[in-house]
């Protein structure tokens, strides 16, 4: 049995190792201190989730959706997700993932690549939490989290964070509960081959995402992960910085449709970088809800109502900001050294009258 | 309202399409600015729906090829937000050879929550060497793709200032018949690879294909004649042509205008690291002015049969 998300996963025919395992103490993991009284009792009481291998050709049939794609169909308590060449998940009723295999070549970490992300993030989704797309560090028995679209350049952030004492929550699924606390995920950042290379990691030493791919899985003793649920403190949308920082430019990020008259909150940090308040609370909204994980799944699983509340909930309990991530990881690295992300969104709204003056105009 | 119109709105994923395709630095972002005015001028779309189309232009602009950046939709098929969404995992644990199997069963449905235009913006090749002779781009619910190219040697010099390279660069480029755009495999990005081969197999690819409509346009005819050129794509698509309409909607996008925009919303301040800005002249016959004459050769000798056959002097 392994744990994740407040959940224990039983999957008797594919190991999930990129899960936490009770009771292992990992080399950088501090689950087994003393003092951590989540996981003491509080497993027996997680409801379990089982993973098991199924024949297609036995699921029951699952009526076209409105929402369904080529590859994806979904009901209330169902969603079915074809990954051509590989497998085919089922996920229904927040408490089941079938998988099948394509054929007997697929390897397990093919199917686990697929699973991992996509089929946990529907059940998640079916149990009626918020799960966005990004990760989750801590510190100080904090957590931030930070959201961006593929190659945004999330992931190279959270490695450079954990090296600076950061701890892991969650990455790619980050899941948060109703009082506010973000769950703890998958304990496992991925990296592209010039990221890993920048970091100093050797990629043949590292394992492949999947087989052929120049991405690379850093997990086990590689990660510092944080095992309890934590607090969130702040939300950062993550874009990679352009050449020219100005105030201008940063409403222009947060604006999103660009119609270049934003009204952003600009706040300086270090080298000139910039972490901006979102121009209102309309674009807050929207940004999120675009962050959401797989809003298709939400949307086709019935969820999107539910979904709507707990992002305003979000929105209304958490500060926002858009993050400017300089280029490059050297960069990055120092820059992370004259910023402190648990408090930069803070500042960055008590910035200086002028900008709150902007602010409460437009929200 | 048209019926048409009227049933589109009731079940949006049954709304038409179209494809702009064309070999980087061709027209389309042209041809886009003046869709968008066209119709907003014909009063075709609420504010909001101009303002995300202008949007995603700039967006697209200020990204180029390199920058990864928040795309608000997917307006460009290559985009992996839009792909992600239909594929229901995420596309960057794919590889790129297995994508473009997938890619053209992906794209007829709208992007979830896109508010942008149907005018999806398409620098692949129809097909490329691992789509297993498909489409990369889906062709289901399409209604044409209108295909805009421009002299292989105005193309050089335009990329060499779009990716800060050296025209004999850009030459290879466009002669290397294993040419794509985001092709790293070692890196993550917002959009996905996209092959185009050499200069040539981009134009037939698009222009023989014989799944889609066609409107062929070219650079050239669009600023020497564009009342007529704009008229002809706004016809091909099925938007109003009157000539008053026309007329306006030209006189608005006209290179200096979206220049002066470009300038004015701060395009030429925020421009990727590297490259200039994204209207930067404009006009044609710089090929033959700052290419060496042995480049221009080589491009004009490689690309003679097609150049004539669309209506380009040898010279």
């Amino acid at each position: 049995m392994r744990t994740a998300f407040g959940l224990n996963w039983r999957s008797p025919s594919l190991e999930l190792h990129e899960f936490f395992r009770p009771g292992c103490t990992g080399a950088s993991t501090s689950l087994g201190r003393p003092g951590l009284g989540f996981q003491a009792g509080g497993l027996r009481r997680q409801p379990v989730i089982d993973v098991v291998e199924a024949d297609p050709a036995h699921w029951p049939p699952l009526p076209p959706g409105a929402h369904d794609t080529a590859f994806v169909t979904m009901g209330l308590a169902e969603l079915r997700l074809n990954v051509e060449g590989i497998g085919q998940f089922r996920v229904w009723g927040g408490h089941t993932i079938a998988w099948s295999r394509c054929h007997p070549q697929v390897g397990d970490q093919d199917l686990r690549t697929f699973l991992l992300s996509s089929a946990v993030g529907a059940l998640l989704i079916q149990r009626g939490l918020l799960v966005l797309h990004g990760n989750a560090l801590v510190k100080d028995g904090k957590a931030i989290v930070c959201l961006g679209h593929s190659g945004a350049g999330k992931s190279t952030l959270a490695y450079a964070l954990m090296r600076q004492g950061w701890q892991l929550l969650a990455d790619d699924l980050v899941a948060i509960t109703s009082d506010g606390r973000v769950l703890p995920g998958i304990p496992r950042i991925k990296l592209w081959e010039d990221a890993a290379v920048a970091f100093g990691l050797v990629p043949s030493q590292l394992q492949p995402v999947r087989q052929g791919l120049r991405k690379y899985l850093i997990s086990g003793s590689a990660i510092d992960l944080a095992p309890q649920p934590v607090p969130l403190q702040s939300i950062y949308f993550i874009h990679r910085q352009r050449h020219g920082i100005s105030a201008g430019h940063c409403a222009g990020e947060a604006n999103g449709v660009g119609n270049g008259v934003g009204h952003g909150v600009v706040h300086g940090v270090g080298n000139g970088q910039s972490i901006c308040l979102l121009p209102s609370q309309q674009q807050a909204a929207l940004r999120l809800r675009n962050h959401a994980f797989r809003p298709r799944f939400v949307r086709g699983l019935g969820q999107e109502g539910a979904n709507f509340i707990a992002l305003a909930r979000l929105q209304r309990s958490t500060r926002l900001a858009s993050l400017a991530v300089p280029l490059g990881i050297p960069a990055m690295a120092r820059w992370l050294e004259t910023v402190d992300l648990l408090s930069a969104a803070n500042s960055a709204a008590q910035g200086n009258a002028s900008s709150s003056k902007v602010l409460a105009e437009v929200s | 309202m048209p019926a048409l119109a009227r049933s589109w709105r009731r079940s949006p994923n049954l709304a038409p399409y179209w494809y702009l395709a064309s070999y980087p630095k061709s027209g389309n972002t042209w041809c886009r600015a003046f869709i968008t005015e066209l119709r907003r001028l014909a009063q075709l779309d609420q504010p909001e729906v101009t303002a995300a189309a202008e949007g995603e232009e700039r967006e697209q602009r200020l990204q180029g090829f390199r920058l990864n950046r928040d795309l608000a939709t997917g307006s460009i098929v290559s985009s992996r937000l839009w792909l992600d969404d239909q594929l229901g995992i995420h596309s960057s644990d794919l590889s790129f050879a297995e994508l473009d199997r997938l890619r053209g069963r992906i794209g007829h449905l709208p992007a979830l929550y896109a508010e942008a235009l149907r005018y999806h913006k398409v620098h692949d090749a129809f097909t490329s060497p691992d789509s297993a002779g498909q489409p990369v781009v889906s062709t289901k619910g399409c209604a044409g793709v209108v295909y805009v190219m421009r002299h292989p040697a105005d193309v050089a010099v335009s990329l060499s200032h779009f990716f800060r390279w050296d025209v004999g660069r850009c030459v290879e480029f466009l002669l290397n018949p294993e040419a794509a755009l985001c092709q790293s495999a070692k890196r993550g990005g917002s959009q996905v690879r996209q092959f185009m081969g050499c200069w040539a197999n981009h134009v037939m690819s698009w222009c023989q294909q014989g799944s889609l409509p066609l409107l062929r346009l070219r650079y050239e005819d669009l600023l020497a004649n564009p009342h007529e050129q704009f008229r002809r794509l706004a016809a091909f698509l099925g938007l109003p042509d009157g000539p008053d309409l026309i007329a306006a909607a030209v006189g608005n996008t006209q290179f200096d205008k979206l220049r002066a925009k470009e300038h004015q919303e701060g395009g030429f301040h925020e421009r990727p690291v590297g490259c200039e800005r994204f209207f930067r002249n404009g006009r044609s016959g710089e090929g033959r002015e700052q290419l060496q004459p042995a480049q221009f050769d080589q491009l004009q000798s490689r690309f003679a049969v097609l150049l004539q056959r669309h209506g380009y002097p040898l010279i």
